[in-house]
């Protein structure tokens, strides 16, 4: 029989695209349940992700074996980073740490699997909320296609789900995964209280700095500034004061801020990817493993130099973004706190010296929640945008990260990845900044329209 | 009867002498992180000259972070000593008891020295 024989098709393919063609309607009506099966397979992932079979491959998992390293040696010998040691997080990364390292005492395997199903525990419960918010505030109940979904904001969900398995094991297993969700039930809040939105922002800084960005536009976007954001965020830093005054000189909450400055650029940075490709050219080598920070840096006199002024731009770049999240400070507050936001945690990424992959973990509650506004359709790019930036950052890391630094053959690939990540980094902040601009441009007319 | 004797030991020459008394030589534990982040801990002599770096399972090259002192490692598991068995079994009072009670018979004839 010929394949094209078009009885061929009729008898065979048709059938199949009809059954697929009912599976997808099916799983579409029946969202809910479709979303959970999904948020199982995507974890399975993640865990795999996580725990290459073969030893000599660079495991996503590593900083895990970290953590649990600082805990084993804290509960034995009564060493701890922060409380003894300069650390390179903040206070509260060690609360989950610790929880894990309670229940897995000693053994780095049950560590792994306790940290999972943590992370795993908090983001299920932070989309299950989301969903219940969505489910509130939608007015049709049926949804035949993935667009239905989108348009009824349950598109929200899907997004975090998507950019977690284009992420892969890097999301799961570092500790922004912790401040990430966070920053969401900071979101979630957001429609009830100000105050626990404050709150939960500060607790995100206080674990990992990026995400605790989004405080700043809450900042300003409130009108009872002490009472609804200043006093929240006081309550939640007063254990760390407390226990600043119990240790007195042997304690290193803001050591984490120190560590950033000393460093050289990392070869993932943004602004390490001009020299990166540069090399390609000149031939030239110059990565060099940083043991003390356990990173690959690139070093050069040009990157020394990038390097030096780097940090006077992030300052500078801050200061900008947070006038323009200052101007727009009448315009609506859930699109403000999402915009300026963003951009303030993209300044802190792109002009940053390090570009390491769990950072882009800070974006997902912001481009996730954004889904589920009313405001959906206007943050579709940043979303797509994103989540290309999620994709190729997995690329890179397990990706190709290893060819990169051992200077493979296939070294022109793994530079083309990161060249290509880091530019959708700037398009990205470009479309954020824009956004935001714009959203600061329109505000008298809208608010005489809304008064 | 010559089997019994071999009861409560393991084949091979292991020593029955415990450790309790014995004092190690001071030694650190040195932490080595590879670049994949494996973690080699290895206790050193104090007196010993710590090397910088160490081959890590990996193949890669692991970097010292500091050391810890010395913890002692959980008792290996040996087979228990014959005065141990007889000591689960039977309280200090019961055996003095015993052994009063058999000096008795010994001195009074009613049964002889073993042999
Ligand atoms: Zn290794």
């Amino acid at each position: 029989m010929r394949l094209a024989d078009k009885g061929y098709y009729v008898r065979f393919l048709n059938p199949l695209y009809n059954m697929l063609k009912k599976a997808y309607t099916l799983c579409c009506r029946n969202r809910y349940k479709t979303f959970w099966v999904l948020f199982a397979i995507v974890q399975i992932y993640l865990y795999f992700t996580n725990e290459p079979i073969n030893y000599n491959e660079p495991p996503p998992s590593g900083d895990l074996s970290l953590y649990h390293y600082w805990i084993d040696r804290g509960t034995q010998f009564g060493v701890w980073p922060i409380l003894h040691e300069p650390s390179v997080y903040p206070p509260y990364a060690f609360i989950p740490m610790l929880f894990a390292g309670i229940f897995s005492y000693q053994n780095l395997f049950l560590f792994k699997i306790i940290w999972y199903f943590l992370m795993m525990f908090l983001w299920g419960f932070g989309l299950k909320l989301l969903w219940e918010q969505v489910d509130k505030s939608s007015k049709s109940k049926i949804s035949n296609s993935f667009t239905d979904i989108f348009h009824l904001g349950y598109g929200s969900c899907y997004y975090a789900l998507f950019y977690m398995l284009a992420m892969g094991g890097v999301f799961s297993s570092r500790i922004d995964c912790m401040a990430a969700v966070l920053g969401l039930y900071g979101f979630i809040a957001l429609k009830n209280s100000e105050k626990a939105t404050s709150a939960f922002f500060t607790a995100a800084a206080w674990t990992k700095v990026f995400v605790g960005a989004n405080f700043t536009p809450l900042f300003f976007a409130t009108k009872k500034k002490v009472k609804n954001v200043i006093l929240p965020a006081c309550i939640v830093s007063a254990p760390i004061l407390l226990l600043m005054f119990a240790c007195q000189n042997h304690f290193y909450p803001l050591s984490f801020l120190q560590g950033q400055s000393s460093r050289n650029l990392q070869i993932e940075s943004v602004a390490a990817t001009p020299s990166m490709v540069s090399e390609l050219f000149t031939g030239a080598h110059n990565i060099i493993y940083n043991n003390t920070i356990y990173t690959n840096e690139i070093i050069s006199p040009v990157c020394d130099f990038i390097a030096q002024i780097l940090n006077y731009i992030l300052v500078l770049a801050t200061a900008i973004i947070l006038f323009l999240v200052f101007r727009a400070r009448k315009a609506d507050e859930t699109q403000l706190i999402l915009s300026g936001g963003l951009a303030v945690i993209l300044g802190l990424i792109v002009f940053n010296k390090v570009g390491s992959p769990q950072y882009f973990t800070a974006l997902l509650p912001t481009l996730a929640y954004a889904l589920s506004t009313e405001y959906k359709k206007q943050w579709k790019i940043t979303c797509i945008l994103g989540f290309f930036v999620a994709l190729f950052t997995q690329m890179i890391f397990p990706g190709v990260y290893k060819y990169i630094i051992n200077y493979d053959p296939y070294h022109y690939l793994g530079i083309l990845c990161l060249a290509i990540r880091n530019c959708l980094v700037i398009a990205l902040f470009i479309v954020v900044i824009y956004n935001l601009y714009k959203l600061g441009s329109k505000v008298p007319k809208d608010s005489k329209v809304s008064k | 009867m010559a089997d019994s004797s071999f009861k409560g030991l393991a084949i091979g020459g292991r020593s029955l002498e415990t450790d309790d008394a014995i004092n190690f030589a001071e030694r650190y534990e040195v932490t080595y992180i590879c670049p994949n982040k494996h973690i080699t801990i290895l206790p050193f002599s104090s007196e010993a000259e710590v090397p910088p770096v160490w081959e890590c399972r990996c193949g890669k090259i692991a970097h010292v972070r500091g050391n810890t002192p010395y913890k002692t490692p959980k008792k290996a598991s040996r087979s228990k000593t014959h005065w141990e068995m007889l000591t689960d079994r039977r309280s200090m009072e019961d055996l003095q008891k015993n052994l009063d009670e058999r000096l008795k018979m010994l001195e009074s004839g009613k049964i002889h020295r073993g042999l």
